[in-house]
């Protein structure tokens, strides 16, 4: 039989020790190695410098963080576009729980699919001789095949495709929490199908719009491989950039100073998105 | 209008599932690349299982999902224990922490990470992956664990206590048999998100040793294959039996 | 009733089923008053059912609805002139008071000046002015079921449902707002339907009681109809306690019978349902129609006797449990009499049980 105390301490330490070692630390290197030289052997020396940070004030940096903030910002609202109806209509019309539970599965299916696979798939449909130029030549919209891939239009589609159920899932979450008494209060007082949406619903489903928007927002800012894949080296977002640092150009310092601008970003938006919700629990689904 | 809002999540399925079905069914398709339907043919999954650089890749990949689901699992059900039950110094913080792990980039994780592998000599290859996605793991096993935590009745802990039972029978008897649904469902996500990381394999794993969705990346960069689709069919098809175990014998919703 | 005026509500054989299970068949009403009525039934006896069809909230399967004469199953709960006080008040948890309360004047489009004053006004009727701007998070349960009587009441609707208001309050709490509502529907004149399954509540503040059981209406009628002359043991036994006395008819003569109550005493009582010699029946006979003695004698010749094995102190009266010599259990309710101290018949005391001749109920 334990003494209540060695498990208690035994436990706080488990998870302070491993995220010390393996995220504190880590992090504070990355912050760390931004400030520091370029070095053939090792790959940084220990000098220190802002060279690194004053290479990302060229408007070519800049504009990759700007098109990346703008894509993102893109992307989550598709999805929230596409997803906020979505949800509602299953939430609100369907009355039997086996078939929403089947529902939902479908939803499930796509999320733990790997992203990976998703795009890949997406590059099958988007090909210059894949099946939409072909559909679309078929019904005669086209006379030759569009480039669909390697563009941006693409990559948004592909994070998009990626990262719907990534917003459904929250906003089905605060749908199924929102207590039916609510919308039969604002009928009985009056208040047709729209205006229960924009007054009611809506407001009352915030968390939900918020988990989602927050996390497809984050999601989309580091998944290098889809524009990689779709977007080929046209498209140049902050991830590719980063990666492009450590792989091609093996530019440590450089690397780490866009992450760590890219790891303020992330914080402030998360303080933001806290600060706004009540309730620190509520952050992820 | 409203006949019409009611067909609208149709699109949407269709839109989510349209790409995977062309992909399965292409990777039946004995056409090379693709392009027009040959008939049925299984020639691609056979080169699949003759190809060794791929099954040497899927062997370490499904090794190292088992492992670090298993250890994240671990450690994030004890962890997940101690931020529940006990009041510490940087209980807050390190909750944060957490929380923040679990919806960040996995970009920051995977540069984070290199340069604690460069730093403490690490070489790259089976080591530096596991503890990889140990960690990558670790805060939605934390989480999973919490939020099943959250609504347990302190009261059964107490009345434990009551009839005279230390704090590992307590945890062994009482606690641990209760939140098993939700600590199985940690691992099997575990699971799937390590099989499934590319960010982070990425940075982290080294030419010796090879990860399912690293080859998967540099194949699809060349252009569409029917080997790949019939790679990523099978992928497929695990991460269904996945999800199948998950939902229906433990009844959870993930 | 008054044949020339249309009735404000009426109930048409309205059937209603949920999941195969029946709640409601052929269920038929029809209400001409603007009073406090209450409807009152068990759980699961049909009542919410009821009052959800009223406002719109369930769709009839079958029968019709109509509301001031005029045939409303089609129009949908937002369209209708009735408002509901929900059982969890459902206060719009992301408005304060004020909103919540103009809420229903904003959806018809009143002019901002209409919506001040009448909201200022309910405000003041609930005496919550100084609320205003709180949110429904920051009341307590009585002020938030005060907002929620508001927020229905001040749009002048037809009729007010109101369904198990107030289950969620202190007793305390409870009786000042039965009170409050009574005078708010004298005050405003419009119809309160009142749906509960305290029985306590519905006797003390409705102008009419409508009994529910199993989705049929068994009595509908003033409390002290109810109470005094329930008309089957159903109605009897829920509203109040009841002594169930067993008793033969021995004779019958002109419009009295003869019965032999308990197979121990002769009683002449009024022959009110016309029963035939022979039958079995079974006298009602509430606790506070009671009377104990400790001698044989009195004014009626014959009583039942029985020892006393329980008491209960319930401050203003005292109840006494009594078993009869043939083994049945009757309860008395009786004025605490001061001058005997507090219980005038102690526990094992043999007492001889009679009733007031006339406060009694037979049924089959």
């Amino acid at each position: 039989m334990m003494n209540k105390d060695l498990f208690k301490h035994f436990t706080i330490l488990t998870i302070v020790a491993w995220l010390t070692v393996f995220v504190l630390i880590p992090n504070i290197g990355v912050v760390v190695t931004s400030f520091l030289e370029r070095e053939e052997a090792h790959f940084v020396s220990f000098t220190f410098t802002l060279d690194n940070y004053k290479k990302l004030l060229s408007v070519m940096y800049i504009k990759v963080f700007l098109k990346s903030l703008a894509i993102a910002l893109y992307v989550t609202i598709l999805c929230l576009v596409f997803s906020y109806p979505f949800v509602y209509t299953i939430s609100q019309t369907i009355k039997s729980i086996i078939i929403k539970d089947f529902l939902l599965i479908l939803v499930i299916i796509p999320f733990w699919t790997s992203s990976l696979i998703r795009t890949y798939a997406m590059m099958i449909v988007l090909r210059s001789n894949g099946l939409l130029n072909n559909f679309l030549m078929y019904v005669g919209l086209i006379d030759e095949p569009i480039e669909l891939l390697y563009n941006w239009v693409a990559v948004t589609i592909g994070l998009v495709y990626s990262l719907l159920p990534f917003m459904i899932l929250p906003l089905y979450t605060a749908f199924e929490k929102l207590d039916r008494n609510y919308i039969n209060a604002a009928q009985d007082l009056g208040a047709g199908k729209i205006d229960t949406l924009l007054k009611i619903i809506i407001p009352l489903t915030k968390s939900g719009i918020a988990a989602g928007c927050i996390l497809v927002f984050l999601s989309t800012l580091g998944m290098f491989f889809i524009p990689e894949l779709l977007g080929g080296s046209k498209e140049i977002l902050v991830g590719n950039l980063i990666k492009n640092q450590f792989l091609i150009a093996r530019d440590w310092p450089f690397g780490t100073a866009i992450g760590t601008v890219l790891t303020v970003i992330v914080v402030i938006l998360m303080v933001i998105y806290a600060r706004n919700t009540k309730n620190t629990d509520q952050l992820v689904v | 209008m409203s006949r019409l809002i009611r067909l609208y999540p149709i699109f949407i399925y269709i839109f989510l599932y349209f790409p995977i079905i062309v992909l399965i069914v292409y990777s039946f398709n004995s056409s090379k690349y693709g392009t027009s339907w040959q008939g049925l043919t299984l020639e691609w999954y056979r080169k699949l299982y003759s190809n060794s650089l791929l099954i040497g890749s899927t062997k370490n990949s499904f090794l190292v999902a088992a492992l670090s689901a298993s250890i994240a699992t671990l450690i994030g059900t004890i962890s997940a224990l101690g931020l529940y039950s006990y009041r510490f110094k940087g209980r807050k913080i390190f909750s944060s922490i957490v929380y923040v792990l679990a919806i960040s980039p996995d970009i920051i994780m995977g540069i984070s990470l290199l340069i604690l592998f460069n730093l403490i000599s690490i070489n790259l290859g089976f080591y530096s992956l596991l503890l990889a996605h140990i960690t990558l793991n670790l805060p939605f096993v934390i989480i999973i664990v919490i939020s099943r935590l959250k609504t347990f009745n302190k009261n059964l802990i107490n009345a434990a206590r009551d009839l005279g039972a230390g704090e590992w029978t307590i945890f062994t008897r009482i606690i641990l048999p209760l939140i098993l649904p939700s600590v199985i469902s940690g691992w099997l996500l575990a699971f799937t998100l390590s099989l499934d990381d590319v960010v982070i394999s990425f940075f982290v794993t080294g030419p010796n040793f090879e990860v399912l969705p690293l080859t998967l990346f540099s194949m699809a960069h060349l252009g569409i294959k029917s080997e790949i689709n019939a790679l990523c069919t099978v992928i497929f098809a695990v991460t269904l039996v996945l999800i199948f175990i998950s939902h229906f014998i433990f009844r959870r919703k993930i | 009733m008054d044949k020339f005026n249309k009735p404000i509500i009426e109930l048409k054989n309205i059937s209603k089923s949920f999941n195969t299970e029946p709640i409601l068949s052929n269920f038929n009403f029809t209400l001409y008053d603007n009073k406090f009525i209450t409807i009152l039934g068990p759980s699961g006896s049909g009542k919410t059912t009821i009052i959800k069809l009223i406002a719109g909230f369930e769709s009839l399967d079958n029968g019709d609805i109509f509301l001031n004469g005029i045939k409303v199953n089609d129009l949908p709960a937002n369209k209708r002139e009735v408002n509901t006080v929900f059982q969890n008040y459902s206060l719009f948890p992301h408005m304060n008071v004020y909103d919540n309360i103009a809420f229903g004047l904003r959806m018809k489009k009143k002019s901002q000046d209409y919506i001040d004053k009448a909201v200022r006004d309910s405000l003041k009727m609930i005496k919550m002015e100084k609320f205003a701007d709180r949110k429904p998070g920051e009341l307590s349960g009585g002020q938030q079921q005060r907002v929620a009587v508001a927020r229905a009441i001040v749009n002048k609707p037809l009729i007010l449902l109101l369904d198990e208001p107030l289950s969620a309050l202190d007793e305390k709490l409870r009786k000042e707002m039965q009170v409050e509502l009574k005078s708010m529907q004298r005050d405003l004149g419009i119809t309160f339907i009142l749906v509960t399954h305290d029985q306590e509540e519905a006797l003390s503040i409705s102008d009419t009681v409508i009994v529910l059981n199993n989705g049929k209406i068994e009595q509908i009628g003033s409390p002290q109809e109810i109470y005094q002359t329930p008309v089957n043991s159903f109605v009897a036994s829920f509203v109040g306690e009841l002594n169930i006395l067993d008793a033969k008819i021995e004779a019958v003569e002109e419009n009295l019978v003869s019965v032999i109550v308990e197979e121990e005493c002769k009683y002449q009582l009024e022959n009110k349902n016309n029963f035939s010699t022979g039958e079995q029946i079974k006298i009602l006979v509430r606790p506070e129609n009671l009377r104990l003695s400790l001698e044989k004698d009195s004014i009626i010749p014959t009583k039942l006797k029985g020892k006393i094995t329980q008491t209960k102190y319930r401050g203003a009266l005292l109840d006494y449990v009594i078993i009869l010599d043939n083994g049945k259990k009757v309860t008395a309710t009786l004025l605490q009499n001061k001058k005997e101290g507090i219980y005038e018949y102690k526990i094992g005391t043999e007492v001889f049980v009679e009733w007031t001749i006339g406060c009694e109920v037979i049924t089959k």
